[in-house]
């Protein structure tokens, strides 16, 4: 899979399993309910480093992922790249190689785009093999709500 | 991160001799948990042990009672960075019971598929886990941030080890495409022509890349050890071969059990692996040593113009053999692509019957062996899987014995420490199915 040509880019990532689906479902419902010409849409099973390749050559990229802060089930997190925490286990194996890291990475490489938006959905654990429920369901059409209309925005502003 | 405690030595003889105690508790830049513990006294290594600690991961239990048709997907899920080994060890083993023939369409897409699994697999350890040892660097993101652009080609290989892996398993990580009998799904050319079109300018990234790892500062070191890896007639083995060493060793898969021996260390969760009572070494290195003579002749040439001979017995050469082998992969993927054809049906049909099977494949880290047992209606009745990792466990603490008594004993636990840090990693362990950074505690006397 080489990296798309799209400017704008939104990439929901995840595994198929659990809770773990939720950035999958955003960008499905976002492929399939929502106008967004000329944005690339996909989803990435667990990316890890290969992340640092599909964001090549982007100018914005928006993130969508499960999220586990403590907040509410189904709470919406936005954040910058910026944002993120530096965890200090960066790199340290690239079994647990994440977002925070490949961001890391494409920074120190040159690979970065201007613009990386970190979209989350607060989920209850990634081993819940139920799938979302009714609460994390409602988070994702949110989700797919806010970031369509993000792009919309950002499009009209240009 | 680091943390380091003084303590008062465990023990005093009468002779008040200097006793060193270097405990890892937590091995980085390795995939897994692990440690490792270092006992010097009077300038001699008296105790060694690199400690898994993992938790028992009881996969071969997980198998008994399934039907052969889920083995494939079941093994896969071992390891995230070398699935497709697991998925071809298996798919062998249970092939010679069912007496199935996949056809060459099949044998080719899965020497294919095991290219891929090897491009990714190399890439990362070299530019991710490995490098920054070579180069003084704390971490792959110091690397990155001096060396950009050597980065970003590795970056770019394993991606193409992932696309790979991709086109014929439907996505890279833990891919669901093999099945007994070959594949569920055969790729469309178009497909096919698009990732070939993207080969010869990964050939030459390989190429710069073999040259580069040839140019690090490695330590110099030479040491004594046996190479086990497959042999292929005609073939750089990956699929297929009999079980060879340096040492005169010429079985076939069926006769693993009769030569190699499993044990289990008290302080490892994982069973440690010896030949005969010994330990031995599996692995990119060992492969190389054994079947130099196999290379496609671009890549033979291309490596000894290197300035590094092969077989080599300094272990750290393993980052330049994994760069040949990257080469290697790449060279016989495109080959393997030339004249594609989408086929009939890209499987054999399988049939269930009693029997025991066993299969070795080359997985990145070295020799993976499978034995499987079925009943009449195709259910496992008993598995049994000896990965590289715990080959080359002993071999790993060998190495460790050598290294850090020729460091000397005097050294500061920092250099310890980034020394023996080193040598795991150069093994490219995968304590999950492997390590990159160590924690120190230091007792001296």
């Amino acid at each position: 899979m080489s990296a798309p040509s799209a400017a704008w880019r939104v990439f929901g990532i995840g595994s198929p399993f659990g809770e773990d689906r939720v950035g999958w479902a955003t960008a499905r419902l976002l492929q399939a309910h929502f106008s967004l010409p000329g944005v690339c849409v996909e989803v990435l099973d667990r990316p890890g480093v290969e992340l640092v390749g599909r964001m090549h050559g982007a100018r914005a990229v928006w993130l969508l992922d499960a999220v586990r802060s403590g907040a509410v089930l189904g709470a919406l997190h936005r954040l910058e790249a910026a944002d993120l925490p530096v965890t200090g286990t960066a790199l340290r194996s690239t079994h647990g190689f994440g977002v925070a890291d490949a961001l890391a990475l494409a920074q120190a490489i040159g690979g970065m785009p201007n613009e990386v938006i970190v979209w989350g959905i607060e989920i209850g654990g990634i081993g819940r093999q139920r799938g979302a429920g009714r609460v994390l369901q409602r988070a994702i059409g949110r989700l797919a709500e806010c970031v369509a209309q993000e792009i919309r925005r950002k499009s009209r502003a240009q | 991160m680091s943390r380091k405690r003084r303590r008062r030595p465990v023990r005093r003889t009468r002779r008040a001799m200097r006793e060193i105690s270097v405990k890892v508790p937590l091995l980085a830049r390795v995939e897994g948990e692990g440690a490792l513990a270092l006992t010097v006294r009077d300038g001699v290594i008296e105790a060694l042990q690199l400690r898994i600690f993992e938790p028992p991961r009881l996969f071969e239990k997980l198998l008994e009672g399934r039907s052969f048709e889920e083995v494939p997907d079941i093994v896969a899920r071992i390891c995230g960075i070398c699935p497709v080994a697991y998925q071809m060890s298996a798919c062998h083993a249970i092939e010679g019971i069912l007496g199935v023939a996949p056809g060459p369409w099949v044998r080719r897409m899965r020497r294919l598929f095991y290219c891929g699994e090897w491009i990714e697999s190399h890439s990362l350890h070299i530019h991710l886990l490995a490098a920054p040892d070579f180069l003084g660097y704390p971490s792959a993101l110091e690397l990155a941030k001096e060396h950009p652009a050597i980065v970003r080609r590795g970056l770019a290989l394993q991606g193409l080890g992932n696309d790979i892996i991709r086109l014929l398993g439907g996505r890279s990580v833990h891919p669901v495409g093999a099945r007994i009998g070959g594949f569920y799904h055969a790729p469309d050319e178009a497909s096919v022509r698009a990732l070939r079109a993207r080969l010869d300018q990964a050939a030459e990234d390989a190429k710069a890349l073999v040259s580069w790892t040839a140019s690090l500062p490695l330590p110099a070191t030479e040491q004594v050890f046996e190479c086990v890896s497959l042999r292929h007639p005609d073939e750089y083995p990956m699929n297929e071969g009999r079980i060879v060493s340096n040492r005169g060793l010429d079985i076939a898969a069926a006769d693993f059990e009769a030569e190699f021996q499993e044990r289990q260390a008290a302080y490892s969760t994982a069973l440690q692996c010896l030949h005969r009572g010994k330990p031995y070494l599996v692995g990119p290195l060992a492969r190389l040593n054994l079947n130099a003579d196999r290379l496609p002749s671009s890549v033979a040439e291309h490596a000894r113009a290197s300035g590094i001979a092969f077989p080599s017995y300094n272990p750290f050469h393993s980052v330049i053999a994994r760069a040949v082998e990257i080469h290697c992969a790449i060279v016989e993927a495109a080959a393997l692509l030339e004249g594609y054809a989408v086929p009939e049906q890209p499987f054999a049909v399988p049939s269930p019957r009693p029997g025991v099977g066993f299969g070795c494949t080359e997985a990145p880290r070295g020799i993976l062996w499978h034995r499987y047992e079925l009943d009449s209606a195709g259910r496992v009745v008993r598995a049994r899987i000896v990965p590289p990792t715990s080959q080359n466990q002993a071999r790993i603490e060998e190495d460790l014995r050598t290294e850090l008594a020729a460091l000397g004993a005097d050294s500061t636990d920092e250099a310890l420490k980034l020394r023996a840090e080193a040598v795991i990693r150069n093994y490219d362990p995968c304590i999950s199915c492997a390590t990159h950074f160590l924690n120190l505690e230091v007792a001296r006397s």
